[in-house]
């Protein structure tokens, strides 16, 4: 017996028809006692912990503390090589461009990273676009990720050109933001094939700077915000967000691999000297024990930076393939409900702390 | 009645179409017309009716007339339809004025002043039943059967409306449901507001009402209790309609849509009233365990009184699961508080002005019935107290405004609280013959019962007929019977002073963890049963010892003492307070839940209840769930499903009791949604319950006779040593305006 029968039943006794009856199914913001615990808990400063900058590239103490994992051992050596190239870099960066590297977009900008792939990034990166909204601002999604999926999840066309475009004519990026659900404006990846993404890549390669310039290049105000999707593990692609960002969003599943990787990423995030970085927990699927467990690990492990958990939800993808808005479509699912408290959680952090700022610049 | 319109077609005997026809017909004659019939037919019907009723008739004739009018009765008495409902209520009509007419004129003749006492007060008593008896019959002939009308417009024409939920000491935990249901009514968000009105100025409400983003009022006085509290609202707010439900009455989320209409369609509509409907038991279904078998004290008024008001335009306010107009309600000051019963009082106010109510007779809105015995007596203490007040203070006999239909719906609706005094002299009546051997009754054995009996087989039948489906055969006594002692007093007082205060009577609310027995409320019954008992061993004693020329008049003496004793022990058993384990009452309701267990499986199944708590479960065979393990529930609907988060605690065979764990606030709110805001569930169950079998009343009232005589022994071998210092406990004294509505 499904609910809206409920209606049909009731008139049936009294010979009437559903045709007049309209359900209105009203939404209600409800301020849960769990986000009055979390806004109170998310700490003013950066905790030291695990972020804090460790040039050295050796492992926090947390880290090492934790017994569970075997894979930092095999993977770290290799990884530690990659990064210290990349504080090379970084470093002759230091003294060659320091005048470029001043120039900044006023807005905050976000990163949505992770290491591994096909954690919902982009689902996210897109759901934080459509709710996250500063007073006099405006919020704009840039997908930095080829896969150029970030458009269609805010219901625009996959086929309108984007970065990818802009970037080969050299131009400016902002003739290619285009609206999507629930007016959020998104500037798309945009077709690509193996050529000019290679193109692109090299262009990154060229100037560290690149996307931080080119996010300069589109005046935006200190009110607006910035989400960028990137692609998953240590590419080109990061290396330019990690050099532009206000703050890193890590996403993780509460599964093995996850954890695993979680590893590598927060190596990479060490060297990069970020202001912040926090970290949401994707697809936690309360009705498996091992699921919860892994979540439980992870809550220890991030202490702190863990600033939200997203329970499994089919209707959130459910409603992507239909290509409606979930958030609209289906406000009281739970997953839907927890992305709003994640929102909530990231406008805390960035848009109601002056202390951000401060760092930032 | 929604039960009858159950069965879709309603089946029309002939007689029916007959008197639709002859309606239908009559509509089309020039009004002047079927106003001279209309005179002309009354005139007639009047003198019939008085030829009939004054006849003399010898003993052999009357007889042989009860004998063909109960005849008749036998033969139209399964016939459908409202013709014959009427032809039964004239023939009872016929019977219960004969014999009150050859009462008055033929037995009265007392010996003595002793006598003459018991003797009036009797007539007295039955004059006050056959006024009541016929009043009934005036309101219950023809239930108006309101239809809701829909809304036709757009949301954005509806009216605003204000959903007031008055409290003042209920529980969060009790009113949240309510709530949250308020909230989900199905009604554009921009036009309904709701209000909680928390006369306990509670912090714990405060934080409740901020977080789910509803109104908190407050103010600083407790004047007039609800009445003050409501009126104090309607001051600081200003939607076009008001919808009032008591803290622990849940609405659904159809309650808007259903009732609204008709106050879009008749512009001078100032209250529309909806059925309350209970999901737990009242004292009485659960110290008798008759919940959902016989229907409750308040099913006849709201199954049938109410609709029948309706036809005359004389609906009643009853407090809660109502809408009003508000500029009409306004025009009239406000809630009435002069008296303790401000709902009625402010529909008589209402109707004084000449504005209409409506009764629908569909349960929109559930609630908690009272949970003891003694809550539920301070309760009608209070109804009572209230409409003695209104009889005294605003006679619905005096006064401007009123048409005789509404005088007399509202006269009944006082004069039936009444019955105090009238019943405990009922149920002493016979012992003045049979201890004291008073000749109360001049009359021989063989005439009484020529008179007596038609009028009693009539009225009952024709009650058991027009009533059956809202209230049992002999239930009316056993109802009264508990309640007359305490009311008496209380209605005499406001009857003499009405301003004269309250009277407390002992609370105690909440789970009765074990079994127990009301002494001090039983009190009364107790004493009556050993009137009884000792006026069934005079009888006896005369019956074999005494004068043989009596031996019928102690025989009529004696049956009615046997009837009494059942009654009486009926009512105690009812002081017998059943332990009640759950705090929160499951509603039996069957809907499709999927289940996801911790070790990743799923299934899905039908539930067998709800509650606040939790859900029952009927899981498929092959499914083996232990107890304390971990699960989500989903529950399903049309487009979504909303997970819940529960743990098994009951497990026996296939049937799973499951606790929810803590919910968020988003939750609660689904889960209501889901489940107590329904739109069907309270109508389903309306006046569905079993028809009325006179014989079949009989027999189940002396089983439960027999079961108060023996808890009573019972208790008296359990408490012995306490009996003479009253109840075993301590008994805190509470406001009889303290309780619900």
């Amino acid at each position: 017996m499904s609910r809206t029968n409920d209606i049909k039943n009731l008139f049936n006794r009294f010979g009437a028809s559903t045709e007049n009856y309209l359900e209105i199914e009203s939404h209600y913001e409800y301020l849960e006692e769990m986000d009055v615990v979390l806004e109170g808990a998310v700490p003013v400063a950066p905790s030291a912990a695990i972020h804090a900058p460790h040039r050295t590239g050796s492992l926090p103490p947390v880290l090492q503390a934790m017994p569970t994992t075997q894979g930092p051992t095999d993977t770290t050596p290799p990884l530690r090589t990659l990064l210290d190239e990349l504080n090379q870099a970084r470093q002759v960066l230091d003294g060659a461009a320091d005048k470029v590297l001043r120039a900044r977009t006023d807005a905050k900008v976000i990163a949505m990273v992770s290491a591994k792939g096909g954690v919902g990034k982009s689902t996210l990166a897109a759901s934080l676009t459509k709710i996250l909204k500063s007073p006099d601002g405006r919020t704009l999604a840039v997908d930095l990720d080829p896969q150029n999926a970030l458009a269609f999840q805010l219901g625009i066309d996959s086929l309108a050109p984007g970065l990818n475009q802009a970037s080969r004519e050299g131009g400016d990026w902002t003739p290619y933001c285009l609206t999507g659900h629930a007016y959020s404006h998104c500037l798309s990846f945009g077709p690509s094939d193996e050529d000019s993404r290679r193109v692109l890549e090299r262009c990154m390669q060229d100037d560290p700077a690149w996307l931080r310039l080119q996010l300069a290049n589109m005046n935006l105000s200190k009110n607006d915000v910035v989400i960028i999707d990137t692609p998953p593990g240590n590419t080109a692609y990061l290396s330019q967000v990690l050099e532009t960002i206000d703050l890193a969003l890590v996403v993780t599943m509460a599964d093995g691999a996850s954890y695993m990787a979680l590893d590598a990423m927060q190596t990479w995030l060490q060297c990069a000297e970020l202001p912040l970085c926090k970290y949401v927990i994707n697809q936690v699927d309360s009705a498996r024990q091992f699921s919860l467990d892994m979540t439980e690990l992870l809550r220890r492990r991030l202490g702190d930076d863990l600033i939200a958990t997203v329970h499994l939800d089919h209707l959130l993808s459910e409603s992507q393939a239909y290509g409606r808005d979930p958030l609209e479509h289906s406000p009281d699912s739970t997953g839907c409900q927890d992305i709003h408290s994640f929102s909530r959680a990231v406008h805390h952090l960035l848009l109601t702390k002056p202390s951000i700022e401060s760092v930032a610049s | 009645m929604t039960a009858q319109l159950k069965q879709a077609p309603p089946s029309k005997g002939r007689h029916q179409r007959l008197l639709d026809a002859v309606r239908s017909r009559r509509e089309l004659w020039p009004r002047r017309w079927s106003l001279c019939l209309e005179i002309t037919a009354c005139l007639v019907a009047a003198f019939l009716l008085l030829a009939i009723v004054t006849a003399p008739l010898d003993l052999s004739h009357q007889l042989a007339f009860a004998a063909v009018c109960f005849g008749a009765l036998l033969l139209i008495r399964k016939r459908p339809g409202r013709l014959p409902a009427l032809a039964m209520i004239t023939l009872s009509l016929i019977a219960s004025l004969r014999y009150m007419y050859w009462r008055l004129t033929d037995t009265l003749g007392f010996d003595n002043g002793f006598d003459m006492i018991f003797g009036y007060g009797l007539v007295l008593a039955e004059l006050y039943a056959l006024t009541v008896l016929i009043f009934g019959y005036l309101q219950t002939a023809w239930p108006l059967q309101r239809k809701p009308q829909l809304i036709k417009s757009a949301p954005d024409e509806w009216p605003t409306v204000d959903v007031f939920i008055p409290t003042y000491n209920e529980a969060l935990s009790i009113v949240k449901l309510t709530i949250f249901a308020a909230q989900a009514i199905d009604w554009p968000k921009d036009k309904l507001r709701v209000h909680v009105l928390d006369d306990g100025r509670r912090d714990d409400f405060q934080n409740f009402c901020r977080r789910i983003g509803v109104n908190y009022i407050t103010r600083d006085n407790n004047q007039h209790a609800k009445a003050g509290n409501l009126n104090e609202a309607l001051k600081v707010t200003d939607g076009e309609f008001i919808a009032i439900f008591d803290a622990d009455h849940v609405p659904t989320r159809s309650f808007l849509q259903v009732t609204l209409g008709w106050f879009l369609k008749d512009a001078n509509l100032a209250l529309l009233q909806t059925p309350h409907f209970f999901f737990s038991p009242d004292p009485f279904e659960k110290n008798l365990d008759t919940f959902r078998s016989v229907p409750n004290e308040g099913e006849l008024f709201y199954g049938l009184v109410q609709d029948g008001n309706d036809l005359w335009n004389a609906s009643f306010f009853c407090g809660s699961c109502a809408v009003i107009r508000r500029t009409h309600l306004l025009d009239i000051g406000g809630i009435a508080t002069e008296t303790v019963t401000e709902d009625a009082h402010t529909a008589l106010k209402l109707s004084r002005k000449g504005y209409n109510t409506a009764y629908l007779a569909i349960p929109q809105a559930a609630g908690l019935a009272t949970e003891s015995l003694s809550r539920h007596i301070s309760q009608r203490i209070r109804w009572a107290r209230g409409m003695a007040q209104i009889f005294r203070t605003d006679n619905p006999l005096l006064g401007k405004g009123l048409s005789l239909g509404q005088r007399i719906c509202y006269l009944n609706a006082m004069l039936h609280f009444f019955y105090g005094l009238p019943r405990l002299v009922f149920l002493t009546a016979p012992l003045a013959y049979l201890i004291f051997d008073a000749q109360i009754f001049h009359a021989s054995a063989l005439m009484i019962t020529a008179y007596v009996l038609p009028h009693i087989f009539h009225a009952s039948l024709t009650n058991s007929t027009v009533q059956g489906r809202f209230r049992h055969s002999f239930w009316n006594e056993v109802y009264e019977s508990v309640l007359a002692w305490y009311i008496m007093r209380p209605v005499l007082m406001a009857l003499v002073k009405p301003s004269f205060g309250g009277f407390n009577v002992t609370d105690k609310g909440g789970v009765i963890d074990k079994e127990y027995f009301e002494w001090k409320l039983a009190r009364p019954y107790i004493i009556l049963l050993m009137l009884n008992l000792t006026g069934v061993g005079f009888g006896l004693f005369h019956l074999i010892w005494g004068d043989p020329t009596v031996a019928s008049t102690v025989g009529i003496n004696l049956t009615w003492t046997l009837y009494n004793l059942m009654i009486i022990s009926a009512a105690l058993a009812v002081a017998c307070e059943a332990r009640q384990i759950r705090t929160e009452p499951r509603v039996g309701a069957e809907f499709g839940v999927r289940i996801f267990r911790s070790d990743g499986s799923t299934f899905e199944c039908i539930t067998q209840n709800f509650s606040q708590k939790g859900v029952g479960l009927k899981v498929p065979t092959g499914v083996q769930l232990e107890c304390g393990e971990k699960l989500h529930i989903a529950l399903l609907r049309e487009t979504e499903t909303t997970l819940f988060p529960a743990t098994a605690v009951f497990i026996q065979g296939s049937l799973v009791g499951t606790q929810f764990d803590t919910l968020t606030l988003r939750q609660q709110s689904q889960l209501v949604r889901m489940t107590f805001s329904r739109a069907d569930t309270w109508a389903s169950t309306w006046g569905s319950g079993q028809l009325d079998t006179p014989l079949g009343a009989l027999r189940g009232l002396g089983s439960i006779g027999m079961r108060g005589i023996f808890h009573l022994l019972k208790a008296t071998a359990r408490d012995a040593s306490n009996l003479l210092r009253s109840r075993p406990t301590p008994s805190s004294p509470v406001e009889p305006t303290l309780d619900k509505q």
